[in-house]
């Protein structure tokens, strides 16, 4: 395939049958599970949609003109894909990141052309946000993406992942996706209630306490503007512990080798696939890659280990 | 939790014992595995529940390797029923039943019970049944806790 940017090349993602996940009794009830595989983006995550989706919106509406640069509170995926994006179209790029974030993350971004401001690691992500926020009103060169409230990014899913996935499966049934933003949920959730009504969208979410990297619970007291929780079939709270587990089985079982965000994704299909209808088509996103946990210890080990990795508030969103 | 926390005592329900033994003879030459859900980690003090019989999927007389997917659905199922995984059984065709370095290595779960059934009949219980011993794994260091088969 060819492109004329690498900006170019990000949707189109793989919907792969993962049955072997799936319990013999699911399976003898004509169930079928499939993982829409949005790790192979550029910077193997979904991110790559929403931070693209992001910058169109701000060039489209004469916000990133001359002399503008994006400035945005991440450690994350966001902060790749953003990086990517902006790289790729000649757009200067601050992230703000709290300073115990890890080398490699940083090395990322930087290998990039992104400028890196720390916020005091104590503070965590939200001193992050707080700091770019008030970088950004001190200095008016400064445009924030700003992934939270930006309609931008369900509408991305909305146009793009949804409409792939009904293409691939016109006979889908339920898709679940992690909560984060709310931005995969929300898009999700308003194609297929225009287009096929009788789909059913669930949605991933931390115990309230609990981290998983990339989502949020909603019951923490956090709730992002893009996200419409109505339209969603419901939540399921899953443990960390799951998750991990999740991310390891995936990889043993198929070979799509993830995060623990996606864990958590599996470990509710699992749930709504046990008590699914006869022949009902399931699919999960997987939204991010597992090769950035190998440090946290995602893969073997100790799962104690990994989920105090990721109480280390350091995140992946 | 560090070791000195523990129980230094557990005791295993005779049925379960018997379920474990009957798996490890049924799979043998072939290492068998799987795992006990109780009311909370063994750790913790929890009661054992249930055994649950899992696939060893390197089929190997020495290495074992629980189903991953088996393993997440047992631990969704025990989510929702309020329960836990309390202890992660193995068996050793050959050899005691004391973890060997990859099974120290590989153990993720420190709040579990590690229980190993040995075949050997060097290693019979005094009533002639398959050896089990069971140990805490934290840190890659295995310490034994005095196992009590309920009569």
């Amino acid at each position: 395939m060819r492109y004329e940017s690498i900006g170019d090349a990000i949707g189109g993602t793989p919907l792969v049958r993962v049955d072997a996940l799936l319990p013999e009794a699911a399976r003898a009830k004509g169930i079928h599970l499939y993982a829409k595989v949005e790790l192979l983006g550029p910077t193997g995550s979904i991110k790559d949609r929403t931070a693209k989706a992001l910058i169109d919106d701000l060039l489209f509406k004469g916000l990133l003109a001359p002399g503008k640069e994006l400035i945005e509170p991440t450690s994350g995926n966001t902060g790749a894909a953003l990086a990517v994006h902006a790289a790729a179209r000649g757009i200067p790029l601050t992230l703000v990141m709290p300073a115990n974030v890890t080398e490699e993350r940083r090395a990322f971004v930087r290998a990039l052309g992104a400028t890196i401001v720390d916020s005091p690691a104590d503070q965590g992500s939200n001193g992050a946000v707080v700091l770019a926020r008030a970088m950004a009103a001190a200095d008016s060169k400064y445009v924030s993406p700003d992934q939270y409230s930006n309609q931008a990014n369900p509408k991305v899913h909305e146009i793009t992942t949804a409409p792939e996935i009904l293409a691939d499966l016109p006979e889908v049934d339920v898709v679940v996706a992690g909560l984060g933003t709310g931005g995969t949920a929300t898009g999700l959730a308003r194609y297929f209630a225009r287009e096929k009504p009788s789909v059913k969208i669930w949605a991933a979410e931390p115990m309230p306490g609990e981290k998983v990297t990339g989502l949020r619970s909603l019951e923490d007291g956090f709730t992002p503007e893009v996200m419409e929780t109505e339209l969603l079939a419901g939540r399921v709270l899953v443990n960390s512990r799951d998750s991990i587990v999740g991310a390891r089985a995936l990889a043993r079982a198929t070979g799509i080798l993830a995060g623990p965000s996606t864990g958590a994704t599996l470990a509710v299909a699992l749930r709504v696939a046990r008590d699914a209808a006869a022949n009902s088509n399931i699919v999960f996103i997987a939204c991010d890659a597992g090769w950035k946990y190998f440090s946290a210890g995602l893969t073997e080990g100790n799962l104690d280990e990994m989920e105090d990795a990721l109480e280390g508030d350091v995140f992946w969103w | 939790m560090s070791v000195a926390d523990r129980p230094t005592r557990v005791t295993l329900p005779r049925e379960i014992a018997a379920a474990m033994r009957t798996h490890a003879r049924a799979e043998a030459p072939r290492e068998a595995c799987g795992i006990i859900v109780g009311s909370a980690p063994a750790a913790s003090g929890g009661a054992p529940l249930r055994w649950i019989p899992t696939t060893n999927v390197l089929a190997s007389s020495t290495l074992y390797e629980i189903d991953a997917a088996q393993l997440l659905r047992i631990s969704i199922d025990a989510d929702d029923a309020g329960e836990h995984i309390w202890g992660i059984v193995h068996s050793h065709v050959a050899s005691p039943a004391v973890p060997s370095v990859t099974d120290t290595s590989v153990a993720g779960y420190p709040d579990a019970l590690y229980l190993l059934v040995s075949l050997a009949p060097s290693q019979a219980a005094p009533d002639g049944e398959p050896g089990i011993r069971g140990w805490w794994i934290v840190e890659r260091e295995a310490t034994e806790v005095e196992l009590l088969i309920q009569a």
